[in-house]
């Protein structure tokens, strides 16, 4: 793609290509918990946590570990 | 009771719940003076007004639980709360080791550093103490596997200080109106050909679907979750899965999908 513009695709270009070092991730991992609670509660979090929900767009690691959690949330406190 | 959803249900389900959990630190009626209001006013029916009284139930439990955890002056409550959270780190510990032994010094572990976090302050959100605990107990594991192998990794310090900025959710997205002509009938090749690519590697209709709508038409998770009447977090799991399954192709595949999404000629032959 020419200039700044950013295809829908490019995205998942980033999710192949990138390996976010762990250092750059932990200030997001630590938004984690609260970024699931609020989803799971029917909030808006892609206004009310912006910069996580941008980061989750681009890092397959986080990506994985929001996996992880929701999953474990859905498991172990639902009935 | 039929497919009402009343107060006397509503008490029903949260006091069905905890008793489920095994959760006896606070009353159901306290909870269920929290939970009704909220439901009362949604007109959900059955089903999805059971998932909203659990999911308000454990979010609010969790508040009292961390308060309990945070006051070491109401001495009888303190040690009931730590008693759950221990009681759900042991539970939950299995995950990781199925040594008794590992199991023991893991929990121990993630108890220190939940007891060193709540003295130093409490949570700023305290609904989230069980996924807190959880993750808690997950990187004590993974310290406790550092340790044993005798190979010195950094000590997750682990804090919940990442509240999130709210502000609008703007993906870069691109204004085909503004390209030249050349690269709109790019892009639409580059679309065609994912889609293709998708129908052939991802298993399942709704993976393919999710797929189509956030990495083509770029399609927020909450959009594709209302055009297909599910929840965003149903949407956000299931395009976790096709990122997944899209990492451990093989290597040719792999390979095909990069050319593709790098806009390169693919290799014919």
């Amino acid at each position: 793609m020419k200039g700044k513009w950013l295809a829908p695709w490019q995205q998942l270009l980033l999710y192949m290509e990138r390996e976010t070092p762990a250092g750059i991730c932990l200030p997001h991992l630590e938004a984690l918990p609260l970024f699931v609670t609020d989803e799971l509660a029917g909030k808006k979090v892609d206004s009310l946590h912006s910069a996580f929900a941008y980061h989750l767009d681009t890092c397959a690691t986080c990506l994985q570990e929001y996996f992880d959690l929701t999953e474990w949330t859905l498991e172990t406190l639902y009935v | 009771m039929g497919n009402s959803v009343n107060r006397a249900w509503c008490e029903y389900e949260v006091r069905r719940y905890l008793v489920g959990q095994g959760w006896e630190l606070v009353a159901p009626s306290e909870i269920v003076s929290v939970v009704w209001p909220v439901v009362a006013a949604q007109s959900l029916q059955r089903e999805a007004a059971t998932k909203r009284v659990q999911t308000l139930a454990w979010q609010q439990y969790g508040i009292q639980l961390h308060n309990a955890c945070c006051d070491p002056a109401d001495t009888v409550r303190y040690e009931r709360a730590w008693h759950e959270l221990r009681a759900l780190l042991v539970k939950q510990v299995t995950r990781y080791t199925a040594n008794s032994y590992q199991q023991e010094e893991v929990v121990q572990i993630a108890l220190l550093k939940l007891h060193k976090r709540f003295q130093k302050r409490g949570l700023d959100a305290p609904q989230t103490i069980y996924l807190f605990c959880r993750q808690t107990l997950k990187h004590s594991a993974i310290d406790w596997g550092r340790s044993d192998k005798t190979v010195r990794g950094k000590e997750v310090e682990w804090d919940d200080e990442g509240e999130g900025e709210e502000g609008s959710y703007e993906r870069p997205m691109i204004d085909e109106s503004a390209l030249p002509v050349e690269d709109r009938v790019t892009n639409e090749d580059t679309r065609q050909r994912l889609t293709a690519f998708f129908a052939e590697h991802l298993p399942t209709d709704l993976q393919r679907v999710v797929a189509q709508a956030h990495f083509i038409d770029g399609l927020a998770p909450a959009k594709v979750a209302r055009l297909l009447s599910k929840k965003p977090h149903e949407v956000r799991l299931t395009k976790a899965r096709v990122v997944k399954k899209l990492r451990n192709l093989s290597p040719v595949a792999q390979q095909q999908l990069l050319q593709l999404l790098r806009g390169e000629v693919p290799d014919e032959g």
